[in-house]
């Protein structure tokens, strides 16, 4: 059994590049889910279709995931349903951007 | 009507990106293109003091700096965000590799022509330039065609790689008028035939390209969303009007440009607008590109009003500051043609325009991009395991703030120096303009490591691989 709480704090050591914040408080992850006994199925978005760091991140979120005890297999889809906007972001990506 | 994404809803996405090998190359040829331009504008500074505008070395000099470094450097951007803005990848990596080989050899054969004024160097050179753009435009033209993105950003981009087929065409049709080789029928037709390479190239090509990836750039570096677009089309539409209004006027004015002596037949467009006297068209054309590039400030300030990265760093606002210069360029267009106040008037117009806009615009951006390249090949392998480093670390955008700023005063001082006929004035600006761009250079050389990208070149080589 996966604990998924930890896969989401190491998923917070995965920054974007640009901007400086990571990609769980920039509300870019959207569902993380075991699907059978040590294979997980990690579905994120990015801030803008076509976003440079597409690879980068989807990447950097695969071998992240994988660090965690009990993974065996990563998946990671980028999808666009629902598209990304800044209300899926926490208040700790607020503040890091200067609004709070 | 806001932004929105364009993905295919519940659709998996992939990177398009091409190899960043394609981009960088270009870029480094642009950077290199842009050192000589520095050296090459402080030695001819003087020359341009004197209002000698149209002299063989700063015909070459305007060429160092529009196909020896903005078009190299946009090319490479293009290649790049192409991908990015419109979700495909290129339709020939292949080809776009090789060509930068042909364009590289074109524009140093052309540009050393230009300066020597050796006329067949011009035939030759301008030919292997001119068939490296067309492919290049071909490569882009057959991409924009595969993808489903639609709206102003396709708009502006495809126009802009068809107007640069134009450009280069009508820049062949000119060196054959102006070397003698198209007959004589052809030679008395090279002033308009320099005006409308200038207005397609500058305007039709350039501005239209600046604009059109600007709806990209902005949002995507300040974190905008939902800023509202209905402005675009409007934009787009009165650029193609005001573009193609100045070049029937360039035209239905004659052979002299002015209207004067010149008989029916030499003014083919004269059937069209027999109401208007000479120059109104360009002046009408000239206006509705003022009106296009306030539409486009107000958009500008839309996407502002809207972003989520609350400091707005140096590069964008000088790249806001170059859209700014646009305008006042567009602003001294008019009154060159309501006006006529001789060259020096063109020269400020064209300064303001080409320095300001152009030049300020692909700088501004170049303070994001290369660094943005330069991370993806070195430390995106490292993202999320063992290291934290930004791109901002790599290069500082702070660091553009005093050369950016340097570049603009410069293109100020330029302009009213030109414009008032001063010496003293046109040589400070020159000065400052040439030591900004040479800081750019030493800060873009900086970042790449060029003795780490001649290592990580010899590395790729020895593995069958292109290098950088």
């Amino acid at each position: 059994m996966i604990n998924l709480d930890e896969v989401r704090e190491r998923l917070k050591e995965v920054y974007d590049p640009e901007i400086g914040v990571n990609v769980v408080d920039l509300g870019l992850i959207y569902r993380i889910e075991e699907t059978e006994e040590g294979r997980l199925h990690i579905e994120m978005t990015m801030t803008t279709p076509g976003c440079p760091a597409h690879d980068t991140l989807s990447e950097a979120v695969e071998w992240a995931a994988s660090q965690v005890f009990g993974v065996g297999l990563v998946e990671v889809d980028v999808v666009w349903d629902p598209p990304w906007t800044p209300e899926m972001m926490t208040d700790d990506a607020r503040r890091a951007l200067g609004w709070l | 009507m806001n932004a929105h994404a364009h993905g295919a809803p519940g659709a998996v996405s992939v990177s398009q990106s091409p190899p960043l090998t394609l981009p960088i190359r270009h870029m480094l040829l642009g950077v290199l293109g842009f050192a000589l331009f520095a050296v090459d504008l402080l030695a001819q500074s003087l020359s341009l003091g004197r209002g000698d505008a149209l002299s063989p070395v700063v015909v070459a000099l305007t060429h160092v700096l529009t196909l020896g470094s903005l078009l190299s450097f946009a090319m490479g951007a293009v290649y790049q965000l192409t991908t990015v803005a419109f979700l495909v990848p290129l339709a020939s990596v292949w080809a776009a590799r090789w060509n930068f080989w042909l364009y590289a050899a074109g524009v140093a054969g052309l540009t050393g022509s230009m300066a020597a004024w050796w006329t067949l160097g011009l035939t030759v050179f301008g030919t292997l330039t001119a068939v490296a753009l067309y492919a290049y435009a071909g490569v882009v033209l057959a991409t924009l065609a595969r993808t489903q993105v639609r709206g102003p950003m396709r708009g502006f981009v495809l126009s802009a790689h068809v107007h640069l087929i134009l450009a280069v065409t009508v820049a062949w049709a000119m060196i054959l008028a102006v070397t003698g080789r198209g007959g004589p029928g052809l030679a008395r037709w090279a002033m308009p035939l320099l005006g409308t390479h200038i207005l397609l190239a500058v305007v039709g090509f350039f501005t239209f390209l600046v604009v059109g990836f600007s709806y990209k750039l902005l949002p995507m570096f300040t974190l905008s969303h939902g800023f509202s677009i209905r402005r675009q089309p409007w934009t787009l539409a009165l650029s193609h009007t005001g573009l193609w209004l100045a070049v029937v006027g360039l035209w239905w004015g004659g052979p002299g440009g002015d209207g004067a002596g010149a008989s029916a037949a030499a003014r083919p467009f004269a059937w069209a607008v027999p109401w208007a006297g000479p120059q109104i068209l360009d002046a009408i054309g000239a206006l509705l590109g003022v009106a296009a590039f306030v539409n486009h400030l107000l958009d500008i300030r839309g996407i502002l009003r809207k972003r989520m990265r609350k400091k707005v760093e140096p590069p964008i606002q000088a790249a806001i500051a170059a859209a700014a210069a646009g305008l006042l360029g567009a602003l001294l267009a008019v009154l060159g043609f309501v006006w006529p106040r001789g060259v020096g008037a063109w020269e400020s117009a064209v300064t303001v325009y080409l320095l300001g806009l152009i030049t300020g615009t692909v700088m501004s951006y170049g303070y994001k991009i290369v660094p943005f390249l330069v991370w993806t090949k070195r430390y995106s392998k490292q993202a999320g395991r063992d290291s934290t480093l930004r791109i901002a670390d790599l290069l500082n955008p702070e660091r553009a703030r005093p050369v950016l700023a340097g570049f603009g005063s410069g293109v100020i001082l330029l302009a009213i120096g030109t414009e008032l006929g001063s010496w003293v004035v046109t040589v400070l600006g020159a000065l400052l303009v040439a030591a900004a761009v040479a800081v750019f250079v030493a800060e873009v050389i900086r970042v790449v490591d060029l003795r780490q990208a001649g290592r990580e070149w010899s590395a790729r080589r020895g593995k069958g691989g292109d290098g950088w």
